[in-house]
């Protein structure tokens, strides 16, 4: 923003003009004769002081070029509409970077990711939302206690960008590691056929029988000095009677898509949806696919982009099903079921039935099997 | 009696001449920029000869497109095609 006056000085003692620029404290650059001229720059607050000095040694001083942004914007100060957009830039600039536009996330797949960033959302985590409300530890933990997949979570601003970092819980250990005092309980009813209790004391033998919720194994070793407190871990094999049951109405009601789906397009702008589309009046049921084309910059997303929903209308049919269809849907069903929750047990035996109830095609199946029922859970030593 | 004792301390203390007494100093880059550093006065200034009045006398710069770069109470520079420093 400094201004300077380049000038130039003829006629008179011009040596002397120079020393009584020195005497008054003026600096002066780029001094250099340009003929029988001298040629030189002051800055524009010491130029008023250059005239007397120029009157006394009868020399004749004049402006020949103005330098600087005041001179520029001194020029432009009639423009009101250049001072209004100035004013209006640097407000636009003060009010957006006090908000979130850009959310990075990290360390989890694409479905996970997508469950988290709703999570953290709804406490504040979201484009357009002020920084200054945010609280990144306090939400840290609030996301945390809700995302059983997620084990650490830290939000970390960088300017106008939310960098939400998590790591996915990979152990198949159900205790946390720095958990250093359990017991092994089982989980069901049971007669034990193999133990490996790898650490703690094993209190069940092969041949008994368990109920859910017996200790197996405590933590506590006994030794010399007394017990000594840790971790029980190991497998208890016990044989097992299950039973899984599936039910298939014969009527059923579905979804069915009708009419051609339409497409609604908006254009976010900061956050602020503004339509591109007729908006039409939604269906009382339909389907949605979110298409979001978003512009990016270096990787990051900007808060500038189209979303496209493509919205499929539904309406309820009712499907009636024959008994050898409802039959062979319910087998289906519980070959399903059968290997969520029994796919890691053997199966010993198995006894399936099934018969129609009331317009309910309902089918039972009980399982023998083998299956590890021990289960750690820790334990809190009371002192007293 | 005060610039002998400043003579006698910048001795004594091993420091560079002229800093306590504020003698005029001259530095020379290379034939193409002379910093005077202390009072002077302008005699002459031309394209081949600048002239300054200082302390110890007066301190003729000649050579080509000489030009006074800054000039201040502090001191001044003289830049261009240095030929000869002289004092008359």
């Amino acid at each position: 923003m400094s201004a300077a006056v380049e000038w130039t000085a003829e006629g008179g003692l011009l040596s002397e003009f120079l020393n009584q620029l020195q005497a008054a404290d003026i600096s002066l650059k780029r001094v250099r004769p340009h003929g029988d001229c001298l040629v030189g720059i002051v800055s524009a607050v010491d130029y008023r002081r250059v005239r007397p000095a120029a009157r006394r040694t009868g020399t004749r001083v004049r402006i020949r070029r103005k330098r600087g942004m005041a001179f520029r914007l001194y020029r432009l100060r009639k423009r009101i509409g250049l001072v209004i957009g100035a004013v209006g830039a640097i407000a636009l600039l003060l009010f957006f970077s006090t908000r979130i536009w850009a959310i990075v996330p990290s360390g989890l797949e694409q479905a996970e990711t997508e469950r988290a960033l709703a999570v953290v959302a709804d406490m504040g985590v979201a484009i357009g939302h002020p920084i200054h409300t945010l609280k990144p530890k306090e939400i840290s933990i609030r996301a945390l206690s809700q995302l059983n997949s997620v084990i650490a979570l830290t939000i970390n601003m960088d300017g106008c960008i939310a960098h939400v970092d998590m790591v996915a819980d990979n152990t198949n250990h159900p205790l946390s590691q720095d958990i250093t005092l359990s017991d092994l309980v089982a989980t069901r009813d049971g007669l034990i056929v193999q133990t490996e209790i790898w650490q703690g004391t094993r209190l069940v033998k092969v041949g008994e029988g368990v109920t859910a919720g017996t200790l197996l194994a405590s933590g506590a070793t006994e030794t010399t000095a007394g017990p000594l407190l840790g971790r029980a871990e190991g497998v208890v094999i016990a044989r097992t009677e299950r039973t899984l049951s599936v039910e298939v109405p014969l009527k059923q009601q579905h979804w069915q898509a009708t009419g051609a789906p339409f497409t609604q397009t908006t254009l976010s702008l900061f956050s602020l949806p503004i339509p591109l589309s007729a908006q039409v009046a939604l269906p009382s049921a339909y389907t949605q696919t979110v298409d979001r084309d978003f512009l990016t910059l270096d990787g990051l997303p900007l808060p500038l982009g189209i979303c496209r929903r493509q919205i499929t209308p539904l309406l309820p049919i009712t499907v009636l099903y024959k008994p050898a269809e409802a039959e062979k849907m319910a087998a289906e069903q519980l070959a399903q079921q059968e290997q969520e929750e029994l796919g890691e047990a053997v199966i010993e035996d198995k006894t399936i039935s099934g018969k129609l109830v009331d317009g309910v095609y309902r089918v039972t199946a009980h399982y023998v099997c083998l299956e590890n029922i021990a289960r750690e859970v820790p334990v809190t030593v009371v002192k007293p | 009696m005060a610039m002998r004792v400043k003579k006698q301390l910048e001795h004594w203390l091993d420091l560079p001449k002229g800093s306590l007494t504020g003698e005029s100093r001259l530095e020379i880059y290379a034939g193409r920029m002379a910093v005077m550093d202390g009072r002077c006065a302008v005699l002459t200034c031309e394209e081949d000869v600048v002239r300054l009045r200082t302390a110890g006398g007066v301190l003729c710069f000649r050579g080509r497109e000489l030009r006074l770069s800054a000039f201040s109470a502090n001191g001044a520079t003289v830049e261009g095609r240095l030929c000869a420093v002289e004092f008359e």
